[in-house]
């Protein structure tokens, strides 16, 4: 074998087995009519795209209980719509990453699905999880990070949109189609939301959205539903932190916490928990004074925030900011905080 | 626009073939031949010569024609492969700067894919010629168990001879192609390629007009010429019990003995016994000696059983993969000329239960499903779509020398799949990702594609941190890595690009270089 070479880059990862997290990539997408691709295929490819989330027996159209050879007569069918050979070298814009994800997710369904044994794990997990697959609503905003496309400010879109729309104005009937579909996302958006299905109510009228992007309404409703299903995701979130947490796996639940706080950014007791975590088991404390001064910031008139900032500060070196938070935290009454500014 | 052909760049022989108004036909050379040899030369006056005008003058100039270059494409000058065909070819083959085997001839050293290079030209030319157009664009096959280092110099050898390679094409999913054209059936066939340097066995499924690959297993360094080489050897033991005399050093000779088993060998095909009488073949102090021997089926077969039967274990390994028995395969393909012979024939019939289809040519039927691939990917009619996998298992390094898969062999691309990995010491900063390909549980014995390393790791205590990396193939077989530490959320990626192949610059640099002897050449 070739010497591993000395010095720092010689220990080669060691499996270890473990869930991988799915990091579905997000979209923003538009009818685009100067591409080489059928809107009516854009349509469908935003639609697919949109319930990638979905159980895996969705995405391939199938019962529950379909047998294999239903699970192969799907995913063949599927195929010749989403593989990329379909569209080889043909202007697809956005489009083309589009198609390659949806691919690689039907493949992973029908991977999953034809052997039993990884089928019966599989549809176990779905149900414990409800309609929630475990995956972040397809929210919109710049946060979310796991997205590919760069994402457009809000004015470019609506310019370009217009732009697309009066060159539609010949299309009146596709329009109106796409108009139909989008209430219809948007119908099934709302059963969804009275049903308490928050991520699977995001996704319609997201979708919706993208079929009719003009309407106010429906945007209004998103960022209702929205809010509900970032909610309920840190909620999540939250409940496997715990779970980390008593399993001893400290690493793993800060991520948790820190996500959580992503989707719950008003809540300080989280920022909280998560700064000491980031400091105490991760090391990072640039993270932990991030955190530590949100949390600070939402509650100002908690002394253990201040003190836990300040010890922070210390850990970090920066004796003058240490002292000023562990001041503001003896003035609070927080009584260990006393002992901190005298060590210092 | 033009049309797209279809190329097999094989071993011994290349075939061109191009759909015309929906119909695919093979395209005959100018000598009015189906096939072209893939052999080259270059002659004493500094001409260069492909093909057929190669084959011919080989005889007389065995040390400067090249055959079976195949051989050696994407190869490491020290593999053993390489090291066999240094021990058996009349022509020079050496070392490169990039420990890659490189050919020499005349005093000039010529890459694999400039040699392949040739080869194509003159395939591309042959199209030129019968279509009255020029083509650009071209599907190349190779064979399905070929590495990534080995498509890669193919792709490369396609861009110095001036084609627009749309894509690498597996060959015996070509042949599944031009067999299932126009043809609906619901089926599962096994296609048995034995062709001149190469085996392959691939399983395939078809319906509702999709062709799926469930799985392919072969074996890249067994084929035709192996069949020669034993009746070389046969010859050779032969005369020198008879005569007294080893032919072993004799260049000319042994180029007169191959040319004539590869002849015995397809007359064998057809008949129980071959002669072969080669005159003056050497001559010592009692005068000139001649070799005449009658080579019987029996003989043959017995000579090359061993290697036939190898072919049926590689069979077996890959209905395994495919999970699936001999009895639920509904026709078996046999493509590639060795095919012809009768004991491949019987020994892959005993094993299917059946007795193999007989509506394709062995010969031509790569490079039809080639031109068809080619057809499918640029028109805009509905064709049939093909789902091809990945022959070789893709992973990487991990401790204690192991190698950790990641794509397992067989898995249909475009694909992506991840896992996470962690240190193996405290307080360790970096790690290494060696990006490997290949079967064995050690990762030395796999081949190399890529290597990087990430940095910047947070201390911690081994197996803390969370390097998570990823394996992506896209539809064109581009394999692209990357790792992230999930905590800190550093990532490094390299789209993979094989070690031994040829830069963009060096492609420019010879395709320059040959230009200056079209010019020579059209005198």
């Amino acid at each position: 074998m070739d010497c591993v070479p000395s010095g720092e880059a010689q220990g080669e990862g060691q499996a270890r087995p473990r869930q991988t997290r799915r990091d579905l990539p997000q979209f923003e997408l538009e009818i685009d009519e100067s591409l080489d691709l059928d809107p009516k295929i854009q349509e469908e490819l935003i639609e697919f795209v949109g319930g990638l989330s979905r159980p895996y027996h969705e995405i391939l159209g199938v019962a529950p209980d379909a047998d294999t050879r239903a699970i192969k007569k799907a995913y063949f069918q599927k195929s010749k719509r989403f593989h990329p050979d379909r569209y080889f070298r043909k202007n697809l814009g956005e489009y083309e990453a589009v198609i390659d994800t949806c691919f690689k997710r039907l493949l992973e369904a029908y991977e999953l699905l034809s052997d039993p044994a990884t089928r019966a794990e599989v549809q176990k997990s779905e149900t414990s999880s409800g309609s929630a697959t475990g995956d972040g609503p397809s929210s919109g905003d710049a946060a979310t990070g796991s997205s590919k496309t760069p994402r457009v400010s809000g004015a470019v879109a609506a310019r370009r949109l217009r732009r697309r729309m009066s060159g539609l104005q010949g299309h009146k009937k596709i329009r109106q189609e796409r108009k139909q579909k989008a209430k219809s996302f948007f119908e099934s958006g709302i059963a969804a939301f009275r049903g308490e299905r928050w991520l699977e109510a995001a996704g319609s009228v997201r979708l919706a959205i993208a079929f009719d992007p003009d309407n106010e309404v429906y945007r209004e409703e998103f960022g209702k539903v929205q809010r509900k299903a970032h909610e309920m995701r840190a909620a999540q979130l939250q409940k496997q932190a715990d779970a980390a947490m008593d399993l001893r796996d400290l690493g793993e639940a800060f991520s948790h916490l820190e996500e959580a706080f992503h989707y719950r950014p008003f809540d300080g007791e989280l920022a909280f928990r998560a700064a000491q975590l980031a400091w105490q088991v991760v090391g990072d404390l640039h993270k932990a004074k991030d955190l530590a001064s949100s949390a600070c910031e939402l509650e100002p008139e908690n002394g253990a925030y201040h003190r836990v900032l300040g010890q922070i500060y210390k850990a970090a070196g920066l004796a003058a900011n240490a002292k000023r938070e562990l001041e503001t935290a003896v003035r609070l009454k927080d009584k260990e905080a006393k002992a901190e500014l005298r060590g210092l | 626009m033009g049309h797209v052909i279809g190329i097999d760049l094989g071993t011994t022989n290349s075939c061109v073939a191009v759909l015309e108004n929906g119909q695919p036909s093979v395209i005959p050379n100018a000598g009015g031949y189906k096939t072209t040899p893939s052999m080259f030369a270059i002659t004493q006056d500094g001409k260069r010569l492909v093909g057929h005008l190669a084959k011919r003058q080989a005889i007389t100039n065995s040390k400067s024609t090249v055959y079976a270059a195949k051989r050696l494409i994407g190869r490491r000058f020290d593999s053993p492969e390489v090291q066999t065909a240094v021990s058996v070819s009349p022509y020079d083959i050496v070392e490169g700067p990039n420990e890659d085997a490189r050919i020499e001839v005349s005093g000039k050293t010529f890459t694999c894919p400039e040699v392949a290079a040739f080869i194509l030209r003159e395939m591309k030319r042959v199209a030129e010629e019968y279509l009255g157009e020029p083509v650009q664009e071209a599907v190349i096959t190779v064979p399905a168990y070929f590495n990534d280092a080995q498509r890669q110099c193919t792709k490369d050898a396609g861009k110095i001879a001036g084609l627009d390679v749309l894509r690498i094409l597996n060959e015996p999913t070509a042949a599944a192609l031009a067999y299932s054209f126009n043809r609906n059936e619901e089926e599962k066939i096994a296609i048995y390629d034995l062709g001149g340097g190469t085996f392959d066995i691939s399983i395939l499924e078809m319906s509702d007009g999709v062709v799926e690959v469930i799985a392919t297993a072969g074996n890249t360094f067994l084929g035709g010429e192996d069949f020669d080489r034993r009746i070389v050897e046969h010859l050779l033991d032969e005369f020198q019990q008879a005569e007294g005399i080893d032919l072993r050093g004799d260049a000319m000779a042994l180029q007169r003995l191959k040319d004539a088993a590869e002849k015995a060998k397809c007359d064998l095909s057809a008949r129980e016994s071959a002669e072969i009488n080669l005159p003056f073949i050497a001559s010592d102090d009692a005068g000139p000696r001649h070799l005449s021997v009658e080579l019987s089926r029996d003989t043959l077969e017995s000579l090359v059983h061993d290697i036939v039967e190898g072919t049926l274990k590689t069979i077996e390994d890959c209905m395994g993969d495919a999970g699936i028995s001999p009895d639920q395969i509904d026709q078996v393909i046999l493509v590639g000329g060795q095919t012809r012979t009768p004991l491949v024939q019987n020994r892959a019939a005993e094993y299917f239960g059946k007795r193999p289809h007989k509506g394709v040519n062995p010969d031509e039927v790569v490079a039809i499903g080639a031109a068809i691939q080619g057809e499918t990917l640029t028109s805009e009619e509905e064709n049939p779509l093909l789902l091809d996998v990945t022959p070789l298992s893709l992973g990487i390094a991990t401790f204690g020398g192991h190698f950790a898969r990641l794509i397992e062999r067989n898995t249909t691309v475009p694909v992506c799949k991840s896992h996470v990995f962690t240190t193996t010491r405290d307080n360790q900063s970096a790690v290494k990702i060696r990006v490997l390909q290949g079967e064995s549980e050690t990762a030395a014995e796999n081949d190399l594609l890529g290597e990087f390393v990430l940095g910047g790791i947070r201390p911690a205590r081994k197996g803390e941190p969370e390097i998570d990396v990823s394996f992506d193939i896209d539809a064109n077989g581009i394999v692209s890595v990357s790792a992230r530490d999930t905590t800190t959320g550093k990532k490094q990626s390299i789209t993979v690009n094989a070690t031994g192949t040829l830069s963009d610059d060096e492609i420019q640099q010879i395709i320059e270089e040959q230009e200056l002897y079209e010019v020579q050449l059209k005198e």
